[in-house]
Formats: structure tokens, C-alpha cells, sequence
């Protein structure tokens, strides 16, 4: 299982990853609250979360123009 | 339908009680959204020549299809109302996370109606929409509002998601030119705070679980993928997170055109590279607005004793207006000045502007040391961080600044003393070194502003001919982002040269309705067009087109635009040529008939 991290001190909480996230995989619609990365975002806490929907090619990294998101 | 929520969110404060409409897709896809739709709800529904203050006056927050849609730079709300500063169409544009919130709850457009009898706020989670009493909250400053809302609601995860708007002392206390406030961002100019004061709605807050559905989702993806590698691949990433808008401030500096002394000069001492004192002496973190990566915006910390204080901004324009227009330099008294502002819910162009204005009036004799309390020259820092505080609470002397620059230049017998058009202030740029500002001014439908017309260029800014079709394209194309509910910042000023190929490509992926490059502009002229019939309808005139009598006829003293004054008679006819509206300014039928607003034109 692949993993998301994200570095605080970088992200500038533009959500992008979060709406491209979304459009990935709730058809034709933009929903950041429905988005599957939103756990980095509402538990502060927590850097590093499993997921791997993307299959090696994580949307939400691509998306990230701050570089705040990496694939480990 | 896609891109917009097709739902329109009614709340009448004077029963406490709330509608749901369906949205017409034809008006959506003709007036696009924001702004456009907005303008058009407004002239439909109220009568143009009311008191603002009325009950009668609505109030509507309207964000665009392109507003939480996933578009880069799509943050964008517009709040609409008849303005208590100018009594012409008001339009009022803020980013954060407000805009997108809204749409998220499910409405493309929120239009808030009547008057509560007490002070209320307002709660939107979705479909569960609740006028709360808000007494407890009357009377607290923009910042002291959002954390105490926000500590109201109980779920720690909702209380983070939720956003909120609200309005400072300046709203309650019906100041002409207060802001709508939110998380630091400001729905600045023409005095839309204080109609919500008038309605007696500290706030609102959102929050919003629902998706904005794409017409062409796979399309949508591709331009954005294109975008993102034109962005990567521009200077501007980097360059904005370190100076955000304060690269203008020595851009108005290299060219004269900083408004100085009331606009009296284009120059002063002391200010010019004051991005980077901001960066390196103030500066302490960036942020930036829902699907934004610019982060233009930045968190302030002032440590001189005298004018102490943390806080947002300020941007350039308030910058230009709380500083070198009042003859100061003092940057950290700027600083506070602007913190200020933001606490009172006061706009800070034209806070600024007015002081500049007062100031003047006391140099020249008109005011007098007993009526502010204190002499008033131009340079006194102090003086500019007391007096936006009185303005913002009403009091002594800032009873009368709050009703803004024009009315205390015409109450003390010189209404020519006043710097803006159509009542609302200039913002920092000094109209005499770019000949299409001056035009851009003049013809604004909310009056003076730094967002109706971006086309100046440095090589033909002495130039009257060829400039009225310019400004217009300029005109149309910033109406089409107002109402979109794309940012300006990236969408009209840092990608010039592709502008105007992108939006339209993004707005058919986003609602499939069928927009071109040419029927977007279209739009935009309609959205143009909708303004000025509310503005004639409402008393404005031809006579109302203009600029001060200092613009007109002073040469600029000295600098970089010497001798220049705004030959505003060579562009009028030519501007109001290519407009399609005649020698009194008034659209001719033929020109709304082009634009399908042939019933609206009818008198």
C-alpha cells in the first residue's frame, strides 16, 4: 500500500489536491468533502496516510503546485 | 445543471424565514454568474432609486460556475447591492474559502432581503438554514467575530470547515465605505458592509458537503493539466509568495503614478522597493485563497512600540492609500492602519482616500483644528491610525469621515478636493501617467476602481487615441471573471497573454452551455451593459463619467509623468462609440437589442 505525505511547512492549504482528488473518483463531480486524502486535513496530526486509489500515480501529487505532497 | 448549483438560496430577515428557487439555466448561461447574475437578480428585484439603507435594498452573495469547480483560481464571491457610497450598482469581490463554501452548501447565490429587527447571523449547513441571534456579537471587531462564532459550534471537524463572513463596527454602524470581512479577506469597496449592517447581520457562516457536478470532466482535466505546467514553468510561483501585490508599489513609483498628497504628485520619498521592507521587516507568513497555489496574501507582525500589532496585509492598493496619499511613510503606521481597517470592516482605499481628503481641506483652510480635534497636515502617521478607527466607530470627527470622501469635501464647500469618481475613492494608481486609467476611472459603473480596467501599458500610456476600444475589451473580459468566479489577480493581470483563450475553454468544460470567445464576451458586455441601465435608472447621467477637475486640468508637477493631465474629452465620444450607446451616454436600442436586453432598456 502506498503512502501520501505531506509537508505542513509547504502547504499553503489551496486544497487542490483535495478537489482533484475528488473529481478522480466521484463521477464528473468536485466534492473536497468527499475527497480521499481530506484525513490530512481534518486531523491536523496526522502526516502520512495510506492510500493508493491512484495506482501509482497519485493525482493529488500531481496536482500540489506547492510541493507540499509526496508519494512515499 | 453543471457548473452552477441551479438553486438561489432567499432569506427575507425581516419574518425570519427562507426560500429555495430554481435558477433560469438561459440568465445563468447569458449573465454567467457572480457579478453578471447577480447585477441582473438585483435590477429585476428592487427598485433603483431606493435608499441603499432601505429595507427594500437586497444583498447578494453570488459566486460563479467556475467557484469551487476545481479551476485554479476559482475562489471567487461577489457580493452585489445598490452602494451606499456611489447610490450606482456595487460589486465587491473576495477570495478565501467563503465563495466555494457557499456553492459546496448547494446555492449558486444567496439574496438576503428586508431587515431583522435584532441583531442576527446567519447559518448555512446545507439544507439546514437558521437565523441565530447574534446580540452577543454586535459591536466586536471583524477578528473577535469569526472565533467566537466558530466556538459556538460544537463538532471541533464542522467548526474547522466552516467558513464565515462578517461585518465590524464600520457594517454596524453604517459607514459608508464598510467591508464584508472574511478570514482576513475583504469584500472591500462601495460600502456593501453597511447594507448588511443596515439589515442587521453581523455574519454568516457556511458550510457545505455537496459536489459541483463537471459537464466535461475529462476535458476539465486536460486544460487544468495544462495550466498547472504553464504555471510550474512561470517566474510568478516564486515571485508572488515573497511580494504578493507590493511589487505595485514600486511600480507606480518607476512610472509616477503613486497617488500622492490626495493626488496632488505621483512621487514621494521614501517608498519606493517598499515590497521588500514589508517582506523582510513585517512579513511573517503567506497564505492564499480555495484552489489558489499564489499565495499572495500575507500575516503581518509590527514591532515598533507606537504602532504595535499582527494581522493581514496590507496590499498594495491600501498600502498606496493609508500611506503616500496621506503623505506618509511611516511603513509600520501603514501596517496598523491597515490592521485597523480590517478590524473596523472599513475599506482601506477609500479609508485612506478620505483622510487624504481631510487632510487637503485642513491644509488649504477649509477645515479647521476644532472640528478634528488635532491640526491635520499631510504626513501625520498618528493621526491616520486614530482616524480609521474613529471613522470605523463613528467617533467625533470620524462621524463624518464614514460618509466617505465625497460627502465631506461637498460639506465642507469643496467637492473638488475630493479625489475618485462616481463618490468612491481612487484606488493607488494616479490616473494622470496612463491616459486608459483615467478613462477606466471615469467609466467605471461602481465608480473609481482598480479592477474595471487592467489594460495599461507602459509604451502607450501618453496615448488618448486607439485606448476607448481597449479599455472596453478590458471592461467586458474582467466583467466575464467577476461573474465566473475566477480570480483577477492570475486570470486578467499575471497571464496577459493567454487570457482571454483559457476562461472561455474552462467555462464550457465546466457548464457545457455552450461559451465561445465570443459569446463570453458577449456576455461580458451585456454584464457591462445591465450596470449602466441599473446606474441610469437609479439617477446616474453622462455627467457622472468623469474625474476631478485636478485629474482634468493640473499637470502632474513633477516625475516619471510630468505635465500630464487625463485628456478624458479626447476618449469619451470615441469610448462611448465603440459601447454602442449615444452621446448621452445611454445604450441605444439597437446595441440591446445585440445584447438581448431590450426589455431591460425600455423606459
Amino acid at each position: 500500500m502506498a503512502e501520501i505525505k505531506i509537508d505542513r511547512d509547504k502547504c499553503c492549504e489551496c486544497y487542490l489536491c483535495e478537489t482533484t482528488c475528488s473529481l478522480q473518483y466521484s463521477e464528473n463531480t468536485v466534492n473536497p468533502k468527499k475527497s480521499r486524502i481530506i484525513t490530512l486535513f481534518n486531523k491536523p496530526d496526522v502526516d502520512v496516510i495510506n492510500c493508493d486509489h491512484c495506482q501509482g500515480e497519485p493525482q493529488c501529487v500531481i496536482a500540489c503546485l506547492s510541493d507540499a505532497l509526496t508519494s512515499i | 445543471m453543471d457548473g452552477w448549483t441551479g438553486k438561489i438560496l432567499r432569506v427575507d430577515l425581516t419574518r425570519g424565514s427562507h426560500s429555495v428557487d430554481d435558477l433560469d439555466p438561459d440568465l445563468a448561461k447569458n449573465f454567467i454568474g457572480g457579478r453578471g447574475l447577480a447585477t441582473k437578480l438585483l435590477f429585476d428585484e428592487i427598485d433603483p432609486t431606493i435608499d441603499p439603507f432601505s429595507p427594500d435594498n437586497k444583498l447578494l452573495f453570488a459566486t460563479g460556475p467556475l467557484t469551487g469547480s476545481g479551476a485554479i483560481g476559482g475562489s471567487r464571491l461577489m457580493v452585489v447591492t445598490k452602494s451606499p457610497l456611489t447610490g450606482a450598482a456595487a460589486c465587491s469581490n473576495i477570495g478565501g474559502y467563503f465563495g466555494p463554501e457557499l456553492k459546496f452548501a448547494g446555492y449558486d447565490i444567496l439574496i438576503l432581503e428586508g431587515k431583522s429587527p435584532k441583531p442576527v447571523y446567519l447559518l448555512i449547513n446545507d439544507g439546514d438554514v437558521q437565523i441565530k441571534p447574534a446580540q452577543h456579537l454586535w459591536g466586536k471587531t471583524t477578528i473577535e467575530t469569526e472565533p467566537m462564532i466558530r466556538s459556538e459550534i460544537g463538532d471541533a471537524q464542522k467548526a474547522k470547515q466552516t467558513q464565515i463572513a462578517c461585518i465590524g463596527p464600520g457594517g454596524e454602524n453604517l459607514v459608508r465605505i464598510a467591508c464584508v470581512m472574511h478570514a482576513g479577506h475583504a469584500s472591500g469597496r462601495s460600502g456593501v458592509g453597511a447594507v448588511m449592517g443596515s439589515k442587521n447581520l453581523k455574519a454568516i457562516t457556511v458550510r457545505g458537503t455537496q459536489g459541483v457536478t463537471l459537464a466535461d470532466a475529462e476535458g476539465f482535466k486536460k486544460i487544468i493539466a495544462n495550466l498547472s505546467d504553464q504555471i510550474r514553468k512561470s517566474p510568478l510561483l516564486e515571485k508572488r509568495p515573497l511580494y504578493g501585490t507590493w511589487t505595485g508599489i514600486s511600480r507606480a513609483y518607476k512610472f509616477g503614478v503613486l497617488g500622492t498628497r490626495n493626488f496632488q504628485a505621483g512621487q514621494i520619498e521614501g517608498v519606493n522597493g517598499g515590497e521588500k521592507v514589508l517582506r523582510e521587516e513585517f512579513w511573517v507568513k503567506s497564505h492564499t485563497c480555495f484552489n489558489c497555489p499564489f499565495q499572495e496574501f500575507s500575516t503581518t507582525r509590527v514591532t515598533d512600540p507606537d504602532f504595535q500589532g499582527e494581522g493581514e496585509g496590507p496590499e498594495w492598493e491600501s498600502f498606496g492609500l493609508l500611506g503616500p496619499d496621506c503623505g506618509v511613510t511611516n511603513f509600520s503606521a501603514i501596517v496598523k492602519a491597515n490592521y485597523i481597517c480590517n478590524e473596523m470592516g472599513i475599506d482601506t482605499i477609500s479609508a485612506g482616500g478620505t483622510i487624504a481628503c481631510a487632510m487637503e481641506l485642513y491644509e488649504r483652510g477649509f477645515l479647521k483644528e476644532e472640528d478634528v480635534g488635532y491640526p491635520l497636515h499631510f504626513g501625520d502617521a498618528k493621526a491616520v491610525v486614530d482616524l480609521v478607527e474613529k471613522m470605523g466607530r463613528r467617533q467625533g470627527f470620524g462621524d463624518i469621515l464614514a460618509e466617505g470622501g465625497y460627502r465631506l469635501a461637498e460639506k465642507y464647500g469643496h467637492p473638488e478636493f475630493f479625489m475618485g469618481a462616481k463618490k468612491q475613492e481612487f484606488p493607488g494608481f494616479h490616473p494622470q501617467g496612463f491616459q486608459i486609467l483615467g478613462l477606466g476611472y471615469a467609466t467605471s459603473n461602481r465608480g473609481a476602481c482598480h479592477l474595471k480596467n487592467n489594460a495599461y501599458y507602459d509604451d502607450t500610456r501618453f496615448q488618448t487615441e486607439g485606448q476607448a476600444p481597449i479599455a472596453k475589451i478590458d471592461q467586458d473580459y474582467t466583467a466575464v471573471i467577476d461573474s465566473s468566479g475566477l480570480c483577477q489577480a492570475m486570470y486578467v493581470r499575471d497571464f496577459m497573454l493567454w487570457r482571454e483563450e483559457i476562461a472561455p475553454l474552462l467555462l464550457e468544460a465546466v457548464t457545457g452551455a455552450g461559451y465561445t470567445k465570443e459569446s463570453m464576451l458577449l456576455a461580458g458586455d451585456r454584464i457591462w451593459n445591465i450596470e449602466r441601465l441599473f446606474n441610469l435608472k437609479a439617477g446616474l447621467t453622462a455627467q457622472d463619467d468623469t474625474l476631478p477637475e485636478r485629474i482634468l486640468k493640473e499637470p502632474m508637477p513633477a516625475g516619471p509623468s510630468e505635465g500630464q493631465v487625463v485628456r478624458l474629452g479626447e476618449m469619451m465620444p470615441d469610448y462611448y462609440g465603440v459601447r454602442g450607446w449615444d452621446k448621452n451616454g445611454i445604450p441605444t436600442p439597437k446595441k440591446l437589442a445585440e445584447l438581448g436586453l431590450a426589455r431591460e432598456g425600455g423606459r
